[in-house]
C-alpha cells in the first residue's frame, strides 16, 4: 500500500518536475531523514532544544544552499530565518511554559497502551518537546516565504539597479502579501485535517463546548498554526532588509 | 493612519481583559489557584535508568462562578519531570473543577492574545489581502463549526465533508482572488485534482492490502473509520492543493494578458517552470506539518523498547499515507492546472477576437 503509493509520488514528481523535481525529491529524503534522526536523538536523551537547533539548521540549509545554490538570495533568507526563529522562540517557549501543553493532550492520554503498558516517565521535558514541535512545523513554511520574498525581491533589482532600500523592502512585502492568504489557508487547511477525527470523537465523548474551546488539543493545534502564520508574516520586511543590505554590500564590493 | 492603530489597540485590550473575566458564561465551575506549594518527592528511575524527579503540589483556590461562588476549594495534584499525562498548576492558573478535581486549564485568554496578534501582523504587514485572509478563514471555520456541530453519529461523513471541501474551496479562491476567470480555473482544477487523487487512492486501495485503520490516533470507538481518513485527506490537503492551483493560474493569466498570442505549448512550458519550484517547497510545508506532530508517539515507544522502523510499520502507516496521497495531489496538480488555465484563457482570446 505505502510501497505503491511511494512510487506513484516518485514517478509523477520525475514526470512533472524532471531534472528539477528530481533534486525536490532528493532534499525532501534529506529533510525526512534529518527529522528521523532528530527523533532518534531526543529519544535517547539529548535536549531536545538543541537538537532542534540542529535540525533547523541543517533543513535550512538542504532547502536554500542545496536546492537553489548559494548566493545572496538564499544567504539572506538562511539569515532572515535564523532571526526571525530566534526571536519567535522566546514567545513560544513562554507561551508553551505558561499555559502547560507539553504532554499528551486528553486524548492520546486515556489510550489503552499509554496507561497500561508503557512507562510515560521519559526523562525527558515535554514542555520543551512541544516548543520543538512548534518550531519545526513552522520551518517549512518559513522557509519558503523568505526564499520567495528574496528571489523576487533580487529580481526587481537586477531590472531597475537603482532602487532604493525603502523601495525594495516595500515591493518585498508587496509580493510577500500576495502569497501570504493562501499560505495561511495551507496551514490552516492541514490542521483542521488533523484535528477532524479528534473532533468528532471529543464530540461522541460529550464533550461540551466550554472545555472543547479551553481543550489542550485545541490549544496545541492552534498555537502551532497561530506561530507559523506569525513567523511567516515576521520573515517578509526580515528578508528584504537583509537582502538589500546585502546587495548594498555586494556593490560596495 | 495613527488612529487605526489606538482603535485596534483599544479593542485588543478589551477583548482581553473581558475573556479574562468571562468565567460567568461559564456553566463548569472555575477555581482560581491562589496559593500553590511544591514539594519534591523522593526520585524515581525513567525509562533510560536515569533519575526522575516528582514533585506533589498543595493548592488553594476560589470558585470564580456558579452557586458556590467565593468558597475555597483544596486541590492536590502529582507530577513527574516528563509531565506526560499530569502537568504543573501555577499560581494564578485559573482551572475547571469536577468534584474534588480538576477537570482542565482554562486557556481561552491565551487563545485570544494570540489571535490579536496574528490579525494585527496580518493586517499590518498584507493590509487589504490580509484582511482579505482573516475573513475568508472566519468563514471557512464557521462552516466547519456548522457542519460539524449538525452532524451527529449516523450522518455520512464522506457526503459531508464533500460538500465542506467544495464550500472551503469557493470561499477561499473568491475571497482572496476576487470574481475572475482566473479563480474559477484554478477553482476547477482544484476539484478535479480532488477528484484524481481520491479515485487514485480508491483503486490502490481496492488492489491492495486493506489499510489496517486501527492504528489511526483518537479511534476509540468511531465505527467508520475509513469514512473518516477520507475525509482527512480531503480537508488536509486542500490548502496545498489551492495554493498551487492559484499560482499557476495567477501566472499564466499574466502571460496571457501581456502576449495574447502565446502558443499552447509556450504557457505549458512556463506553467511546469513555475509548477516545480513551487511542488518541491509546499510538500516540505506538508512533511515538516506532519512530521513534527509524531514526534511524542515515536518518543513514548522508542523509549519503551519499540523500535524505530516497528514503529513506522505498525503506529503510523495511516499518516504516511495520507502525506503521500496529499503530496501526490500537489503534483499532479501542475498539469491539471496548467491544462485548465490554459484552455480557460484561450477560450476567452479567442471569444474577445470573434467580438472585434
Amino acid at each position: 500500500m505505502l510501497g505503491i503509493l511511494g512510487l506513484i509520488l516518485l514517478f509523477s514528481v520525475i514526470i512533472v518536475g524532471g531534472e528539477r523535481g528530481a533534486i525536490s525529491l532528493i532534499a525532501l529524503c534529506g529533510n525526512l531523514l534529518l527529522l528521523s534522526l532528530s527523533i532518534f536523538l531526543m529519544a535517547i536523551g539529548v535536549p531536545s532544544l538543541l537538537v532542534t537547533i540542529g535540525a533547523s539548521g541543517a533543513v535550512s540549509c538542504i532547502t536554500l544552499f542545496y536546492q537553489n545554490g548559494s548566493n545572496i538570495k538564499t544567504w539572506s533568507a538562511f539569515v532572515a530565518v535564523v532571526v526571525t526563529m530566534s526571536v519567535l522562540f522566546v514567545f513560544i517557549y513562554g507561551v508553551v511554559w505558561r499555559t502547560e501543553i507539553g504532554g499528551l493532550n486528553e486524548i492520546q492520554a486515556v489510550g489503552e497502551d499509554v496507561l497500561y503498558y508503557y512507562n510515560v516517565n521519559l526523562g525527558i521535558s515535554m514542555k520543551n518537546v512541544m516548543a520543538s514541535i512548534i518550531i519545526l512545523s513552522t520551518l517549512g513554511a518559513v522557509l519558503d516565504m523568505s526564499l520567495t520574498v528574496t528571489v523576487s525581491v533580487y529580481e526587481v533589482k537586477n531590472h531597475k539597479p537603482d532602487i532604493t532600500i525603502t523601495e525594495m523592502i516595500k515591493s518585498g512585502m508587496h509580493i510577500g502579501s500576495e502569497v501570504i492568504g493562501t499560505t495561511v489557508n495551507t496551514l490552516l487547511f492541514a490542521y483542521l485535517g488533523e484535528s477532524l477525527l479528534l473532533f468528532s470523537y471529543l464530540k461522541m465523548q460529550k464533550y461540551s463546548m466550554e472545555l472543547l474551546l479551553n481543550s489542550k488539543i485545541l490549544f496545541q493545534n492552534c498555537v502551532s498554526m497561530f506561530f507559523g502564520a506569525i513567523a511567516c508574516v515576521l520573515v517578509m520586511p526580515i528578508s528584504a532588509i537583509l537582502l538589500a543590505k546585502m546587495a548594498w554590500l555586494e556593490e560596495l564590493e | 493612519m495613527k488612529k487605526k492603530y489606538y482603535i485596534f489597540g483599544i479593542l485588543y485590550l478589551v477583548a482581553i481583559v473581558f475573556i479574562m473575566n468571562d468565567t460567568w458564561l461559564y456553566t463548569t465551575p472555575i477555581a482560581k489557584l491562589t496559593k500553590v506549594e511544591t514539594t519534591r518527592e523522593v526520585e524515581g528511575k525513567s525509562t533510560r535508568g536515569t533519575a526522575e524527579k516528582k514533585y506533589s503540589q498543595k493548592m488553594q483556590g476560589i470558585i470564580l462562578n456558579g452557586e458556590k461562588k467565593g468558597k475555597t476549594v483544596h486541590f492536590s495534584n502529582e507530577y513527574t519531570y516528563t509531565e506526560m499525562l499530569k502537568q504543573k498548576y501555577h499560581k494564578g492558573d485559573k482551572v475547571f473543577v469536577s468534584g474534588s478535581g480538576i477537570k482542565g486549564v482554562k486557556r481561552d485568554t491565551e487563545l485570544v492574545m494570540l489571535l490579536g496578534i496574528l490579525i494585527f501582523v496580518l493586517v499590518e504587514a498584507a493590509g487589504r489581502k490580509g484582511i482579505l485572509t482573516i475573513i475568508t478563514v472566519g468563514i471557512n471555520i464557521m462552516i466547519f463549526a456548522v457542519f460539524f456541530l449538525k452532524a451527529d453519529n449516523t450522518s455520512n461523513v464522506v457526503a459531508i465533508c464533500n460538500k465542506i471541501v467544495i464550500l472551503f474551496a469557493i470561499v477561499t479562491l473568491v475571497g482572496l482572488n476576487g470574481v475572475n476567470k482566473k479563480t474559477w480555473a484554478a477553482l476547477l482544477s482544484t476539484l478535479c485534482v480532488l477528484v484524481l487523487i481520491m479515485g487514485m487512492f480508491d483503486l490502490v486501495i481496492r488492489h491492495v492490502q486493506e489499510l489496517d485503520y486501527s492504528t489511526m490516533e483518537y479511534l476509540g470507538s468511531i465505527d467508520n473509520p475509513d469514512d473518516m481518513f477520507h475525509a482527512e485527506i480531503l480537508l488536509s490537503g486542500l490548502g496545498a492543493i489551492m495554493d498551487v492551483a492559484v499560482a499557476i493560474a495567477a501566472a499564466l493569466g499574466e502571460i496571457v494578458k501581456q502576449k495574447p498570442d502565446v502558443t499552447f505549448l509556450e504557457l505549458f512550458k512556463s506553467g511546469r517552470k513555475i509548477g516545480y519550484d513551487i511542488m518541491g517547497t509546499m510538500i516540505n510545508v506538508l512533511l515538516f506539518v506532519f512530521g513534527s506532530g509524531l514526534i511524542p508517539t515515536f518518543l513514548i515507544r522508542m523509549n519503551n523498547d519499540i523500535r524505530f522502523v516497528t514503529i513506522v510499520k505498525l503506529y503510523i502507516p495511516c499518516e504516511l499515507c495520507r502525506f503521500l496521497v496529499e503530496s501526490i495531489g500537489i503534483v499532479w496538480t501542475i498539469p491539471v492546472s496548467i491544462f485548465i488555465t490554459t484552455i480557460f484563457m484561450k477560450l476567452s482570446v479567442k471569444k474577445r477576437r470573434k467580438s472585434c
